[in-house]
This record gives C-alpha cells, structure tokens and sequence, in this order.
C-alpha cells in the first residue's frame, strides 16, 4: 500500500516514514504543497498523511485538489491545530478523519488501516482479522483458511465490524446498514445477532472478540487473551 | 473620586426646563405688558386733568376791585354742574383757602396724602368721602399770583368697564401661551426624540458585539456632531480590543504548534524505537506532558474563542461520541464504558466541540479514578443533564466547591493520567459559557458523581429573555471578577 506523506518537519517526517514502513506501508515523502500536488498528479496513492501547517500554504488547498471529481483518496490529517472548529473544518473540507499532535504510531496505523478498509479502497476487498479472513467481493468467510456458513445479517454485521476493527460502531449505524426500512427491529433484535454471530465464531475458534458496549455500540478487536 | 449623579434622562430634563424658562420669561413679558398699559391709562387720565386744571385757570380774571374772578363759559358751567358730579374743581389760594368751587355738596376734594407723579407736577390727590374720586392739584403762576386748581373725576362705570377690558386682556394672553407652550415642549420633545435615536440604535449595535463579533463597528454617520466623537472613541477602542484579541488567539495557535511539534517528533522517535521496553516508559511521561500542554492551550482558547452558545447540541450524541472515542482505552485498562438514560437526542445550548471536550475530560477522569474492572457510567437526562457516575474513592464533601478550580489535584489524579489539574476547570468553563453547570456529588454506588446540567434548546421564551438578562449579569459579573483577580495577581 501506497501511502504519500505530506510533512515539513523533517524529523517527524523521517520518524513517521520508519513507523509506518515497519507497518508494512510504502512511502512517498514531501514537506510542500506544490510537490504534494506534482506527486499526486503523477502516482496513484492509496492513501495521504497531510500535515496543515505546510511553508508554501495550506494543506487544505492539497484536500480540494485530491477532492476533484473522481477523487476518492483517503485522506488523514495530522495537525497541531485543536481550534474548536478546526477539526469540524478539515472533515467538511474533504479530510477522512483527523489527528491531533503528538500522536501514537499505533492510533495512526490503525486510523490509517481503517480509511483502508472501506469498501472500495486498498485494505477494502479482504478484510482480516486475527484468524478471520473475510472476502467482501464472495461474501465469504474463512476461519484458519476452513469456510465458515453465516447468515446474510451476520455477514453484513460482521464485515461493518471489520471494517471499523478496534473502534466502536455506534448501534444506530448497524441497525442501519443490517436492517432494511421494512424489517421489523425488535428492542433486542441485534442483541440476538450479535450473540448468534459470537456463538458461530466462537465455534470456529476465531482469534477474535466483539465486546459489547452498553448505550454506545459493539467493538470487535483481536482477542489478545 | 468625585460623586456622580444618578442616572437621569436627558430628554425629561431638557423638555422641563426649556418650558420652565419660557414660562419665566413669558410671566415677566406678561406683567411688564400689564403694567405698561396700566401706566398708559393712568398717564392719559392726568393728561385730561391737566388740561382741565389749565382750562380754569384760563378763566380766573384779576378784577379792577383786585379781587379774583372766576368767569366759566357756560358749557363748562353746565359740565361741572352735571347731577351726577362726575367732575368737580377747586381753587384754592397759597395759603390753601378756597377760593372758588364747582358747587356746594360737592365732594371736596381733601387731601389726604401727596405723592409726586411722573415728571407733570402734578399731584394725587384722594378723597376720604368718595375714594373713587381720583384728582389732581396743579399750581399755577399767574397774573393773579400763586393758585392751586385741584381737579377731580369720580371714576366712571367706562373707566372700569376699560380696566375689565384690560384685565380679560391680560387673561386672553395667558390662556393664548398655554398653546404656544404646549406646541413648543412637543417640538423640543420630538427634535430631541429624533436625535436620540441614532444614540438608541448605537447602544444596540454595542449590545450585539462580542467576542464573536469583534469586527462589528458603531456607525458613525448621520450622527449629531455632540455625539460622534464618543462613538469615534468607542469605535477606536474596539479597534484597539480587537487587535488584543487577535494577537491572543494568534499567539495561542502558535503556541499550539510550536509545543505539540517536538512533542510529536518525540513520540514518534520513541514509537520507532527498538527498545519498546523504555519507550513505553518515556512514552508515558510524553503522554503526560501532551495532556498538560494539550489543557494549557484549552484553558488559553476558551479565554480568546467566543463559543457559539445559541446553537443546538445534541448532549446525548456527544455523550456516545465520547464514550465510543474511549471505549477501546476503557477496555484496555479492563474497565467498562456505559451509556445509560435517554436514549434519543438531547438538544441543549451549546457548541457541540466544545461540550465535547468538557464530557472527554469528565470521562477521562472517571476512567482514571475507577479501579480495573470497575464501572464509568455515562447518564444523559432530557433534562439537559448528564451524571458520569464512577466506582473510585469519590470526592469528599469538603474538596467539592475546590476541585473545579484551577491547578487543583486530587489524589487519584496525579497517577495514572498526569495533567495539570486544569481539566474540571476546563469543564466548569465551558458549562458556564454555555450557561450550565456543572457539580459533584456521591454516585448511588459509591465514588463520585459529575453532574453537567445544560439550557434545554430551544429555550422556553420566557426563560430565554430570563436568561439573557441573567447571562448579561454573569457576563458583567465575570468580568468584575477576572478584572479584581487581574488586580490582585501581583500580591501573590
């Protein structure tokens, strides 16, 4: 995976390219707009670390110009801007999410791998796991490599999941995406879901552990234990 | 310092007393007039007299005998002679002696006092029989030697009917200034009103601006010339203001970025160390610093950006916001997160980034203050409240009015998740300029309760007009306080 950093403080720059190398990344490294713009004009990146506060401008200007029509390139921004309106500015202005300086190498790798997930984007075709391989294209899932039987509303809440891995998806957005308009919920519709799919994977010996989140979502994460 | 007035309104004062002057003149032009006609009358009257007395004199004759004559033609006769003794005369010798008179029963004309009057010589004289008689003595030096004519008139039913015509003249004119009064006070009264407009209005524009608006200036044009240079002074100052602030805010967003660079490059150089051993010891202490810097700034900020506290907020996405950013740091530290209460939106006054922040230090203490395994639980009231309820030590009751002050510390606080002790002070802040608040109390499971309370949006009108004039006194209050704390900074 290609990913283009856009920073101007060399010695972050540097520390950030041997983070996300060991991460299994290819880099792409400047410190300036013009030499942003020149680069995205000439490779394909999968993904784009922007710093804002650039010498020749405001990286904002890089997120319209990845932002033309047909420009779909995750976008991560690095600031150390924390203005109250500043993060809420850089998501509406196009960025793909946003964080705050300093940083821990692992939030960023695991922010950057969850832009990569989408559907869509470089991480977005297979989406894994622990032991758990899930083909977003099949629709099929695949414990230690043997095929796993789910149902249509446990793979579709499975994949959202993966797709989030390590963060919290809210429950409203997994009734949305599980559910249709038409289907009837019942209050422990998705409490039911949740622990027919943990009872199948647990099953299958999957390496993998949703955590339930009362009031707030569901959380799937490798099961380190 | 001297003594100011109170507060008064120019236009009651102005309207009062340019009537009270006009009143005074007019009362002084009014008996000036009154006299002046009474004097007129008086003068006219002397006048006939005089002439009257010279009349006589005319024809008193030295007769050859060497007595005195007195020959009046007939007409005079029969005039002073008229049954109703409207006039009648005297003659009278040095020595004061009658010498001739207009009849006998006659009203003598006695004199009771004398007073000079005017510059005729002539000389009042007042009956005590008839008052009504008003005469005159004249002296006259003839061929007969020194006479003394007194001449008298009672005064007529047509002498009063003309003093009645001067009095209701003189009535007529009062009742005609009253109008003109009245006319004057609503032409001073709608002039002044007109004027003080302009002033009206540019106290509602200097209503309007804030720290949100610092661009927002007076309008000086169409403004009377008396009151300009005070609008061109408040413009001036608000100039002044604005560069403050803005040199503030630019120093806090340089300070941002000139702390948290070398923070992130120290941690990022410790992220890629070989050694994650160490690094993760370092690791922590930079965590540390990043949250103190990280509060500094938040404090500095909430100085210098105006939040935006009229627009809605939904408290209980914020609060699952919150708790889903937590959540994997909470189940790391084997510890549970839980949303609980209203489960819906909860639309409250406030800017949702900053009510967010306010809710993540809440949590984040909470999280610090339970032990593994322990609960953190997040309670969003339709009210526009939320408890954060935790299983720690709790807060004892004496701690509790301090604990939201800055640079406070608990005992849990410093451990774990190092900080300044400026985070509840942060969240005190931002309930505030939000018009809420925010207290501690005992959790129902032990440990300790947070309680933010926020206005409900949209407010109830009544309450909002209530609030508005309360946030202005808070406001004012506020500043009375930074400004008596900015005074005694020094003495500590």
């Amino acid at each position: 995976m290609k990913v283009l950093l856009i920073e101007d403080n060399e010695r972050l720059a540097g520390f950030v390219r041997t983070g996300l190398m060991a991460a299994g990344f290819v880099l792409d490294l400047t410190g300036r707009v013009d030499d942003a713009l020149a680069a995205i004009a000439t490779a394909r990146y999968d993904a784009i670390v922007l710093d804002l506060g650039l010498p020749d401008g405001d990286g904002m200007d890089v997120v319209k110009a990845v932002r033309q029509p047909g420009g779909a390139t995750p976008i991560l921004v690095l600031t150390s801007r924390d203005g109250l309106r500043d993060r809420v500015d850089s998501l509406n202005g196009g960025a793909d999410d946003y964080l705050l300086k300093p940083f821990a190498m692992e939030e960023l790798v695991a922010r950057l791998k969850a832009l990569l997930r989408r559907p869509g984007h470089a991480l977005g075709m297979v989406l894994t796991c622990g032991n758990l391989a899930f083909d977003t294209v099949a629709r099929e899932t695949r414990i230690d490599d043997q095929p796993v039987a789910l149902s249509r509303r446990e793979l579709d809440l499975l994949e959202l999941l993966l797709r989030r891995a390590g963060r919290v998806v809210p429950r409203e957005a997994i009734e949305d995406s599980v559910y249709s308009i038409d289907d009837e919920i019942a209050s422990n519709s998705l409490e039911v879901l949740v622990h027919r799919l943990r009872k199948k994977l647990q099953v299958e010996k999957a390496v993998l552990k949703i955590h339930t989140l009362r009031g707030i979502g569901y959380l799937l994460s490798e099961d380190a234990s | 310092m001297t003594a100011r007035p109170a507060a008064y309104s120019l236009l009651r004062r102005l309207i009062w007393r340019i009537v009270a002057a006009a009143a005074a003149s007019a009362a002084v032009l009014y008996g000036a007039l009154y006299t002046q006609l009474y004097l007129t009358a008086d003068t006219l009257q002397d006048q006939t007299l005089s002439a009257q007395a010279a009349d006589i004199f005319r024809h008193v004759r030295l007769a050859d005998d060497g007595a005195l004559r007195l020959e009046l033609p007939d007409n005079l006769v029969q005039a002073y002679a008229a049954p109703n003794g409207d006039f009648s005369y005297q003659v009278l010798n040095v020595n004061g002696k009658v010498l001739f008179s207009s009849r006998d029963g006659g009203a003598p004309l006695d004199e009771i006092g004398r007073r000079r009057t005017g510059t005729t010589g002539l000389i009042q004289i007042q009956s005590p029989i008839q008052p009504r008689i008003y005469a005159r003595e004249l002296e006259f030096d003839g061929p007969a030697g020194l006479l003394r004519i007194r001449v008298g008139q009672s005064q007529s039913n047509e002498d009063l009917l003309s003093e009645e015509t001067l009095e209701e003249f003189s009535e007529a004119i009062i009742w005609s200034v009253v109008p003109v009064f009245i006319a004057l006070a609503l032409v001073i009264a709608y002039t002044l009103r007109n004027g003080l407009a302009l002033v009206v209005e540019a106290s509602q524009q200097a209503a309007n601006i804030g720290p949100r608006t610092t661009h927002v200036r007076l309008r000086e044009d169409g403004m009377p010339m008396e009151i300009r240079p005070l609008v061109h002074a408040v413009n001036a100052g608000l100039d002044r203001l604005e560069h403050g602030f803005r040199v503030q805010r630019d120093f806090t967003a340089d300070a941002a970025h000139e702390l948290r660079t070398p923070l992130a490059v120290l941690q990022a150089h410790l992220d890629t160390l070989p050694d994650q051993q160490v690094a993760g010891d370092l690791g922590r202490d930079v965590a540390t610093m990043s949250r103190i810097v990280e509060q500094l700034l938040r404090v500095a900020q909430l100085e210098t950006d105006a939040l935006a506290t009229d627009t809605p907020a939904d408290l209980h996405l914020v609060a699952t916001d919150v708790a889903a950013q937590l959540a994997p740091l909470a189940l790391r530290e084997n510890k549970t997160l839980i949303v609980s209460g209203h489960d819906g939106p909860i639309l409250v006054q406030g800017e949702a980034e900053a009510l967010h922040h306010a809710v993540r230090n809440l949590v984040e203490n909470a999280l610090a203050a339970v032990p593994p395994r322990g609960t953190v639980e997040l309670i969003a009231g339709i009210d526009g409240s939320l408890h954060v309820d935790d299983e720690g030590p709790g807060v004892p009751p004496a701690q509790r009015s301090v604990v939201f002050q800055r640079f406070w510390r608990g005992d849990h606080s410093g451990g774990k998740l190092g900080g300044a002790g400026l985070g509840l002070s942060i969240v005190a802040r931002i309930a505030e300029v939000c018009g809420g608040t925010v207290d501690v109390t005992d959790a129902p499971r032990g440990g300790a309760r947070f309680t933010l309370r926020l206005r409900p949006y949209p407010a109830k009108p009544d309450a909002a007009a209530r609030n508005a004039s309360t946030s202005l006194e808070s406001v004012s209050k506020d500043v009375t306080r930074r400004t008596s704390q900015r005074a005694s900074a020094p003495q500590r």
